[in-house]
């Protein structure tokens, strides 16, 4: 999105290979239209993050909406931020408290036990929705800086639950709309490393052969 | 009705032979004792209540539980007598689902189209749980006047017509309530008389409208606010599958009991016969209560007394519940005879069962004992399946019921349950309910589509839990 007689912001970064619309065009906005996303949209949003896996299919993620204007959730959200944080995300329409559970019943003692994968489970919800409002025109930003513990307190997160991320979702605005200093990063190009960094074959560190396959792009 | 008829009414029903736990309560001791006993329970994130009924078994000492019922159950007054936090806890529910529903106004209040709640009992011969019920049905309109103000609910009997009230409050028999009772799958909810429902006290409700076809027998596929308004929904299928209960016993220190199931006769005799070489069985049918349909096996009954008793199970719950029955009785189940240590009476060892509930709210549960319910006549190993005042325990339909208190510590300790037994089988209770809940919102458990909790049970090292920790 951008402003009349702005052209919009490309931020795609280039690859080799083709990925899904929604993957390719994803990225973190901090500006935000000032615009209500469409309530039975952000409803596909987190039907689409309880279709996500999770191990023993424990379902560990629980989100926690706060809509501008509705109540006054999103104040009370926002003012879980962390200092650098306030300075945009409170501009996004609709802010989520995303939640995990810190641990899972086992069906052959009884106990609760350690759930490694929580957190993990949790970003594949969290990566669901986000791709879910992608192919509706919306943008997600995930935000780790807050304070979970003001958070829990504010809404009254069970002990079982561990406030993980806050996700901004809303319609990307345009970058003159931000605090200077924030409008640089907003136009700035977005960085990856290359394939041959993560991804590798063999042994540890060995690029797959794959990338060097013939007929693979350069 | 006001509450003090309902006092009155529950007066004169004790002479009429009710379901008399209430004249068990002693609010002094249930103080004393610390009943009910809070625990933390994180996983729980809905209300609802159940009952599980346990012996210690002869010879080994080991808890064992014979079933677990539902919301259906009556006897959560034995502490108190008074069943005032079942009350107070249906009401939560309901609140919780009037909101889900969109009946209710931002400022808490009713808003939006006249809407009922539902709660029905099963013992309509002579009233057997007035002394529960009815109390429990006032008490609840009572706490939903708190939690909504300016609600007004009206309680109405479930042979009358509703009025011009917003909120009504139906009492009445399963098929009573059952009879105005219908899914509207384009609404969404269930209707009672052409109103949304919001809360159903009792499952047993869903076994009739099942029964009649008029419902699926599994509720997993029920449109969101049908399913949810029922008390303890989440366990629905649960309670009603007496197999899948004892697979649940695992981890909670309860011996689970071997059991068969069979959908056809033929099976049944088949896996009767393979079962029998443990001792006796007991065969008892799908989703009924009240102790229809339960009858016992012993190894040297030919294969035709075998039958005869098969054939039995299944026309029992025709006699109870009529034609449709069929529908709902099978698959018929096998189970390992449990023997309880004896409580002594003059004439001899009783058999006895231990109820004790588990009522629940999201991040917290409650366990209390309820009663000893002892089988009226004295056990004898060598003809007990010829007699059922030996060995079940229901005092459903009984004249003569012999119940404690399950906070009488003489009567505990005269079967073995000292008070860290007790104290053992509370807890284990809880883990049964806390294993029940996480196992029906995962579709996991024994039995489950989950494959991991299989792998665990084959290896509990299975899961690397030590992986990924900040
Ligand atoms: C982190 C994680 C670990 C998993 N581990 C296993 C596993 O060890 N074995 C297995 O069969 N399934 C495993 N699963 C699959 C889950 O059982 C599955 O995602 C869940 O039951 C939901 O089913 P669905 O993916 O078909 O929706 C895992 C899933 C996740 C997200
Ligand atoms: N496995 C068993 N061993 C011994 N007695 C049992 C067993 N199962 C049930 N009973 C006796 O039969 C009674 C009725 O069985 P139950 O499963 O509770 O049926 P219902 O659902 O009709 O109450 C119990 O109260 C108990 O006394
Ligand atoms: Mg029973």
């Amino acid at each position: 999105m951008s402003r009349p007689g702005e052209a919009p912001m490309d931020k795609r970064v280039p690859t080799r290979f083709p990925v899904l619309r929604e993957l390719a065009d994803r990225w973190s906005p901090r500006s935000f239209l000032d615009r209500a996303p469409d309530p039975r949209q952000l409803c596909s949003i987190f039907e689409a993050a309880r279709l996500a896996p999770s191990a023993h299919n424990t379902q560990p993620s629980r989100f926690l909406v706060a809509r501008k204007g509705v109540g006054d959730g999103h104040a009370r959200l926002s003012a879980c931020l962390s200092e650098a944080n306030q300075v945009w995300a409170p501009g996004a329409p609709v802010l989520v408290l995303a939640s995990v559970m810190r641990e899972r019943l086992s069906q052959v003692t009884g106990a609760m036990v350690p759930y490694p994968h929580a957190m993990h489970d949790l970003g594949l919800a969290v990566m669901s929705a986000i791709v879910q409002a992608q192919s509706m025109g919306l943008h997600c930003h995930p935000i780790a800086g807050f304070e979970p513990d003001l958070a829990r307190a504010a809404f009254r997160v069970p002990d079982l639950f561990e406030p993980g991320l806050i996700l901004a979702i809303g319609y990307a605005g345009p970058a003159d709309a931000l605090p200077e200093e924030l409008q640089l990063k907003e136009r700035g190009s977005r960085t990856r490393r290359v394939l041959e960094e993560v991804l590798f074959e063999g042994d540890w560190g060995l690029p797959s052969p794959l990338l060097a396959a013939p007929g693979s792009p350069p | 009705m006001s509450r003090d008829p309902h006092q009155l009414l529950r007066l004169a029903l004790a002479g009429a032979g009710d379901i008399e736990e209430w004249r068990l309560g002693d609010p002094a001791l249930a103080a004393a004792k610390g009943f009910p006993r809070a625990y933390p329970a994180g996983l729980i994130d809905d209300w609802g209540i159940v009952f599980l009924d346990l012996v210690v078994e002869e010879g080994t000492g080991d808890l064992v539980c014979h079933e677990v019922n539902g919301p259906n159950a009556v006897g959560s007054d034995a502490l108190t007598g008074e069943s005032r936090g079942r009350s107070r806890n249906e009401a939560r529910q309901t609140l919780q689902r009037l909101r889900e529903m969109g009946l209710l106004a931002p400022d808490g209040s009713l808003a939006g189209e006249p809407v009922v709640t539902l709660h029905a009992h099963q013992h309509w011969k002579a009233f057997r749980t007035g002394g529960e019920f009815f109390p429990r049905v006032a008490a609840y309109q009572e706490a939903l006047e708190t939690l909504i103000p300016g609600s007004a609910p009206e309680l109405r009997g479930a042979h009358e017509a509703l009025g011009d009230e917003t909120l009504s409050v139906v009492f009445g028999d399963v098929p009573q309530v059952a009879a105005h009772l219908h899914l509207d799958e384009a609404a969404g909810c269930f209707t009672y008389r052409g109103r949304p429902v919001a809360f159903i006290g009792n499952p047993n409700l869903a076994t009739e409208l099942a029964r009649a076809g008029r419902l699926p027998m599994r509720t997993g596929g029920l449109p969101v606010a049908a399913r949810r308004v029922f008390h303890a929904w989440r366990l629905l299928d649960t309670v009603r599958d007496k197999g899948v209960q004892q697979d649940l016993l695992l981890g909670t220190g309860m011996r689970p009991l071997k059991y068969f199931e069979a959908d056809t006769r033929e099976e049944a005799l088949r896996l009767t016969r393979e079962l029998l070489a443990r001792g006796p069985v007991v065969l008892k049918p799908n989703a009924a209560s009240g102790g229809a349909g339960v009858h016992a096996v012993v190894a040297g009954m030919t294969d035709g007394d075998i039958a005869a008793r098969i054939d039995a199970v299944l026309k029992d719950c025709v006699t109870k519940y009529g034609t449709n029955a069929d529908a709902t009785a099978l698959p018929i189940r096998g189970f390992e005879f449990v023997r309880s240590t004896g409580y002594p009476l003059a004439g001899g060892g009783h058999l006895w069962d231990l109820r004790i509930a588990v009522l629940f709210e999201p991040g917290k549960a409650e366990a209390f004992p309820i009663s000893m319910r002892l089988s009226p006549a004295p056990f004898e190993p060598g003809g007990f399946h010829l007699d059922r005042d030996q060995w079940i325990s229901n005092v459903s339909g009984r004249q003569v019921t012999l119940l404690k208190s399950g906070m009488d510590d003489e009567a505990l300790a005269a079967v073995g349950l000292t008070p860290a037994r007790l104290e053992e089988a509370m807890e284990g209770c809880v883990t049964w309910t806390l294993k029940a809940w996480d196992a029906a919102a995962r579709g996991g458990g024994p039995g489950g589509s989950v494959f991991e909790d299989a792998a665990e049970v084959e290896d509990p090292a299975f899961y690397p839990r030590e992986a990924f920790r900040g």
